[in-house]
C-alpha cells in the first residue's frame, strides 16, 4: 500500500525534507522560539508572582469572611470578592490579568508571528514581514481574547476552589473537561488561521476539511508525545542531557509543525 | 526600507518599552501589604 497517496503522510515527509534542506530557516525559527520562551519567562515571572500574592491575600480575606459568618448567612464567593476589604485586591487582580494579557499578546504576535512568517517563506512566497505580522496580530486578537476569557474563567474557578478548600479545611480537586475541550477547539482554529491570516477562511476550512486537518493535528500531537517520551527517558539517565536535548527537540518539532501545517492548509485551501 | 516600516518598528519599540516599564514597576503599581502586617491583621485585638 502506497501511504504517500495520503496528503497527511505525503506532506509529513515533505515538511521534514524541507526542514533539513533549509537549515538557515530551521536555525532562525529555533532562535525566534528560544527568544520567545526566554522573554516570556523573564517578562511574565514578576506578573505571575504578583498574581500569586493577590490570590493568597484574596483567598485569606474571603475565607476569613466565610469563617466569621458562621451562624449567619454566608456571602456567595463572587459577591464577597467585590465587597470591602477584598474588592481593592480583586480589581488589582483583574488589572494584573490585563497587564499579563497585553504583555503576552505583544510577545506572541511579534515572535510567533515572525516564526510563522519564516515557515510561510519556505512553503510559498510570503507577504512582507510587517504585513504578515499585522495580519497575524489582527487574526490572533480574537483567539487571544477567547484564550484570555478561558484563562479568567479557569482562574476564577481556581480561586473559588482555594476559598472553598480553606473554608472546608480540606483539598478540593477536579479537572473541568468542558474547559479543556473549549481550549482544544480554540487552538485548532487558531493554528489553521495562522498561515491563512483569515478567521473566516479558518472556520470554513477547519469545518469543511476536518477530515484532513484533524488527522494532521493527530500527527503533530504524536510528534510532541514522542518527544515527551524521549525527554522523560533521557531524564532517567542525565538531567543536563535531558534539558539540552529536550530544548533542541522542542525547537525542531515546533519549526516542523509550522512548516507542516502551512503546507497542509495551503494544499486543502 | 519604507517609511511605513520605520514607523512600524518605532511604534513596536515604544510599546515594548512601555510594557517593560509596567513590568519593572509592578510592585509600585499593584501594591500589596507586607506578609507580616497582613498576618497581624488576622490576630484578634
Amino acid at each position: 500500500m502506497d501511504f504517500t497517496r495520503f496528503l497527511v503522510i505525503r506532506e509529513w515527509l515533505h515538511a521534514w525534507r524541507t526542514l533539513f534542506q533549509n537549515k538557515g530557516f530551521a536555525l532562525a525559527s529555533g532562535l525566534v522560539d528560544l527568544v520567545f520562551f526566554l522573554a516570556f519567562g523573564f517578562v511574565t515571572a514578576p506578573v505571575f508572582d504578583k498574581l500569586t500574592e493577590h490570590v493568597i491575600i484574596i483567598g485569606s480575606l474571603v475565607s476569613e469572611q466565610m469563617r466569621v459568618a458562621v451562624g449567619r448567612t454566608r456571602p456567595a464567593v463572587l459577591d464577597a470578592l467585590f465587597q470591602q476589604p477584598v474588592s481593592q485586591y480583586t480589581w488589582q487582580f483583574l488589572g494584573l490579568l490585563a497587564v499579563l494579557a497585553l504583555v503576552v499578546f505583544v510577545l506572541y504576535a511579534l515572535l510567533q508571528g515572525t516564526a510563522w512568517w519564516l515557515a510561510s517563506s519556505v512553503v510559498h512566497k510570503p507577504l512582507r514581514w510587517r504585513e504578515f505580522l499585522m495580519g497575524f496580530a489582527r487574526v490572533h486578537v480574537l483567539w487571544f481574547a477567547l484564550y484570555a476569557a478561558w484563562y479568567c474563567v479557569d482562574a476564577i474557578l481556581d480561586l473559588r476552589r482555594i476559598v472553598v478548600a480553606k473554608a472546608l479545611g480540606q483539598a478540593v480537586s477536579g479537572t473541568n473537561v468542558v474547559l479543556l475541550a473549549v481550549l482544544g477547539i480554540v487552538i485548532y482554529f487558531a493554528l489553521i488561521s495562522s498561515p491563512l491570516l483569515s478567521i473566516r477562511k479558518a472556520f470554513a476550512l477547519g469545518i469543511r476539511k476536518a477530515g484532513v486537518l484533524l488527522p494532521a493535528f493527530v500527527v503533530v500531537d504524536a510528534h510532541f508525545l514522542a518527544g515527551n517520551f524521549v525527554v522523560r527517558w533521557l531524564g532517567t539517565l542525565n538531567t543536563t542531557v535531558m534539558f539540552v536535548v529536550g530544548t533542541v527537540l522542542l525547537l525542531i518539532v515546533l519549526a516542523w509543525t509550522r512548516v507542516y501545517l502551512s503546507m497542509i492548509v495551503r494544499r486543502v485551501a | 526600507m519604507k517609511k511605513g516600516d520605520v514607523l512600524f518598528i518605532v511604534v513596536l519599540l515604544l510599546v515594548i518599552l512601555a510594557l517593560i516599564f509596567v513590568v519593572v514597576n509592578i510592585h509600585t503599581l499593584f501594591p500589596t501589604p507586607a506578609p507580616q502586617a497582613f498576618a497581624q491583621s488576622f490576630v484578634p485585638q
